[in-house]
């Protein structure tokens, strides 16, 4: 085998220090963006108490909002959903709930319990929609500003687009009938709009794990850290990508990325841009991405920004094999976004998106999960071959180790100083043990389904979207309650989790 | 075999990294005790001076006297969080109440400090000064504000604006209206809410407000104007139907919503007709107007308008009426 010793010692020779460089940056870049995010939040809650949301809660001149629900299949939750959202604290929003072909109660539900009559007016038509319409409904009372419509069953992205070409209001918001928003989520998520509503075209706002916590009538009571280790750890992955990450990004006006489970646009310019893309998997990110690009071109100083305040709650994959198929979709449509898009990257034309964010999810997102394999894999064989030092290994892969674990306990002290919405001692703990766990081989399993997510988009498979089972939350103190998160929403759409 | 680096450098970092390590967690741990500590104080205040602040706000005029000496006998740090709680509930209180509060606000002592913080280096604290004077509406307090509206950080700009919306004064109205110009720092929605709650005084400089050369005052006046039903801006929001800003026309639509001006509908129809997004309001504004005002026009808009608008209209689409 001393071929392979040579060949192996030879490729280390060559792969060595550019390997330590790029583990380096990736970490250092996180840490960045962490400390950027820091700033930020130091910032965003000293100027907390005279944000003026409760003056634009009771303001009649604040911009209306559409709040979009595509529903599939909802039956167990779509009445809780509907309720909670119409009950949000804003003083102008109408809900549009777009039936996407269910084949439960989910329409009879709706139709019943908002006593809805046929709602005759024309359909604009503004964006081409595949699923054939049915009908629109509303409510009757205009003290409910409720419109349902009931179309074939086309999948999530088409139903958004037929509720963007019915709603009436001046902001678009799109949210998932199994998501649970927080009271002022509106009035957070619309701020920066009122602020600055000739540039700010479009906001997103955290979206946080609900799993373990418990819910009465469509609110959340009482935070717990989830029981399950691997949603724990996705509680950290989240606190440190979406919320710390993706504010960093907002700050260097670099955002393009905002969940599809909570983001709030313009109308005219989502409408201008042509909605959201059915064919897209990652249609969330190819949307600010085209917003992003519709930006540059036409030499705009519009901005695209993110909402540090948690605004949606959602449950996320407690098993391994939902969340094999949920990284797997992501890292596809990372991957099928970025390639789509890949002519602003490193183009001077798109600023810092260009020059600064696609890079870095080229590199650090897209790249990683291929270049920490072969890592592991060469060095595993270097051990076999005795081409790697053991103990020098052992060592490397301690400090490697506890780089990580840094950057990610920093988003841990940052949430800790600003928002910390886990206030158990007990959640602290098992916070930190999913810190520590996070390394420990959840990070090299999803490494693995990322690149086969990766493969299927390279070689065209056919995505399934499978059905995102859930498990309910905690504490439940009513029907309602009950029933509301423990359904499984059962194919057709697929499950936005990010 | 490889080395990459040398021993004793990776030995080194680890030491270091471990040891930034245990300082996180040290701090983790040091803010949440310091925090709950916090919490815990403040809970033990609120529970003990609450029922104080909420006796005073609701007392007798023979009681008031009684009730503010003993906040004026309170300790120090009693009286700030006396301060503080009479802040919060001001924000959602009015009248009587109102007046009592900052009674109780005064005996605490919390005027004084406000008044001295105003010209703090901290914009954060600036800010604070704002929100409290609108609040709590010292003597002095409308002067500090005008002063504050031109503060460099438009952060402060904006909560003295806001806070100039207690105030009904002409100096206080004037300087709320030009925070409505573009450029001025100040979000449009802070300024005109702001008009708004100054109420029917602001009336004549809304009507001038319609007319200004910036952009921005004109959107802004056209908003309130619709709102406060202010009288004598009917023909000159009739006019902005067909100003040269969208915004503009967007904002005179909306009043018109609220308030129908019989001399918008040509106008009105004759933009519902160019459709989009100005259509689409056009064709609101004419639903919301009498109907024997907007027939005609209506009956233009069922025969050659785009979906949207015949939408926003509410009218019947074709199969419908088949």
């Amino acid at each position: 085998m001393s071929w392979l010793h040579d060949t192996l010692e030879a490729i280390f020779a060559v792969i060595a220090w550019p390997a330590a460089a790029y583990f380096v940056l990736a970490n250092t870049s996180m840490l960045l963006l962490v400390l950027l995010a820091a700033r930020h939040f130091a910032r965003y809650l000293r100027r907390s108490e005279h944000r003026g949301e409760d003056a634009m809660a009771a303001s009649p001149l604040s911009l209306g909002v559409s709040v979009i629900v595509p529903a599939y299949n909802e039956a167990a939750v779509i009445l809780t959903s509907v309720r909670s959202v119409l009950d949000l604290r804003y003083p102008d929003h109408e809900v549009i709930v777009v039936n996407d072909g269910s084949k439960d109660d989910t329409m009879r539900l709706l139709k019943e319990g908002f006593a809805l009559v046929p709602d005759e007016r024309d359909v604009p038509g503004r964006i081409p929609v595949r699923g054939a319409l049915r009908g629109v409904w509303r409510s009757p009372d205009p003290a409910v500003p409720l419109l349902v419509v009931d179309k074939e069953n086309s999948g999530r992205s088409d139903s958004v687009n037929l509720g963007l070409d019915l709603a009436s209001k001046e902001l678009v918001v799109m949210v998932d009938a199994d998501s649970i928003l927080e009271p002022d989520a509106l009035l957070s998520v619309s701020k920066p709009f009122a602020d600055d509503p000739e540039r700010v075209v479009a906001t997103g706002g955290v979206v946080r794990i609900v799993n373990n916590s418990r819910v009465q009538a469509g609110r959340i009571v009482d935070i717990r850290m989830p029981k399950e280790l691997i949603t724990r750890i996705q509680v950290v992955e989240y606190l440190r990508a979406f919320l710390l990450g993706r504010t960093a990004w907002s700050d260097l006006n670099a955002l393009i990325l905002i969940s599809g489970a909570f983001g709030m646009f313009r109308r005219d310019v989502l409408i201008d841009v042509g909605g959201l893309d059915a064919d897209s998997i990652g249609e969330d990110f190819e949307l600010v991405m085209r917003i992003q690009r519709w930006i540059r071109h036409g030499h705009r100083e519009s901005r695209v920004e993110f909402v540090a305040e948690p605004v949606s709650w959602t449950e996320a994959p407690s098993t391994l094999k939902v969340l094999a198929r949920q990284r797997r979709r992501w890292h596809r449509g990372l991957w099928e976004v970025l390639w789509k898009y890949r002519s602003m990257l490193l183009n001077p034309r798109y600023g810092r998106v260009g020059m600064l964010a696609l890079p870095y999810y080229w590199l650090f997102e897209l790249f990683a999960p291929l270049i920490e394999l072969v890592g592991i894999v060469l060095v595993v064989l270097g051990l076999l071959v005795g081409a790697v030092h053991p103990g020098m290994a052992l060592l490397l892969l301690i400090v490697a180790y506890v780089y990580g674990t840094i950057v990610t306990l920093a988003a841990v002290v940052v949430e800790e100083a600003s928002f910390h919405r886990y206030e158990r001692w007990r959640d602290m703990g098992t916070t930190l043990w999913a810190v520590v766990a996070e390394s420990l081989g959840y990070r090299q399993l999803t490494a693995i389904w990322r690149i086969q997510g990766w493969w299927a988009g390279l070689t065209n498979r056919t995505q399934v979207w499978g059905e995102m089972t859930r498990t309910g939350f905690a504490g439940a103190t009513d029907a309602s309650d009950a029933v509301m998160p423990g359904a499984s929403a059962t194919g057709g759409q697929p499950d936005r989790r990010d | 075999m490889t080395t990459l680096l040398p021993p004793s450098l990776l030995w080194w970092l680890l030491a270091i990294a471990s040891l930034v390590v245990v300082g996180m967690l040290i701090s983790l741990v040091t803010q949440r005790l310091v925090r709950h500590r916090r919490e815990r104080r403040r809970a033990e205040l609120d529970e003990r001076l609450r029922p104080l602040v909420l006796e005073a706000s609701i007392a007798e005029d023979d009681e008031v006297d009684a009730l503010l000496a003993r906040v004026r006998a309170l300790d120090a740090e009693e009286r700030a969080h006396v301060g503080r709680t009479v802040s919060l509930m001001l924000r959602g209180i009015t009248g009587e109440a109102a007046d009592r509060l900052r009674a109780v606000a005064d005996a605490s002592g919390l005027a004084p400090r406000v008044i001295a913080a105003a010209h703090h280096r901290d914009a954060v604290i600036r800010a604070d000064v704002a929100e409290a004077l609108g609040l709590l509406a010292p003597e002095g307090a409308l002067a500090l504000l005008l002063e504050l509206a031109d503060d460099p950080s438009s952060d402060v700009r904006t909560v003295a604006i806001r806070a100039l919306g207690a105030f009904d004064e002409p100096a206080a109205i004037d300087r709320v209206v030009v925070a409505l110009a573009e450029g001025s720092g100040v979000p449009t929605s802070v300024a005109a809410s702001a008009l708004l709650q100054q109420g029917g005084a602001v009336g004549d400089r809304v009507r001038l407000a319609l007319e200004d050369d910036d952009p921005g005052v004109r959107r802004g006046a056209a908003r309130v104007a619709g709102l406060l039903q202010a009288s004598g801006t009917a023909d000159a929001l009739a006019r902005l139907v067909a100003d040269e800003h969208e915004s503009v026309r967007l904002a005179a639509m909306r009043s018109l919503e609220r308030m129908p001006v019989r001399a918008a509908v040509p106008a009105l129809r004759s933009a519902a007709l160019d459709g989009g997004t100005v259509g689409e309001a056009a064709a609101r504004a004419l639903v919301a107007m009498p109907r024997s005002w907007t027939a005609d026009a209506l009956a233009d808009i069922a025969a050659v308008a785009q979906l949207g608008v015949r939408r926003a209209a509410g009218l019947p689409s074709a199969e419908a009426r088949a």
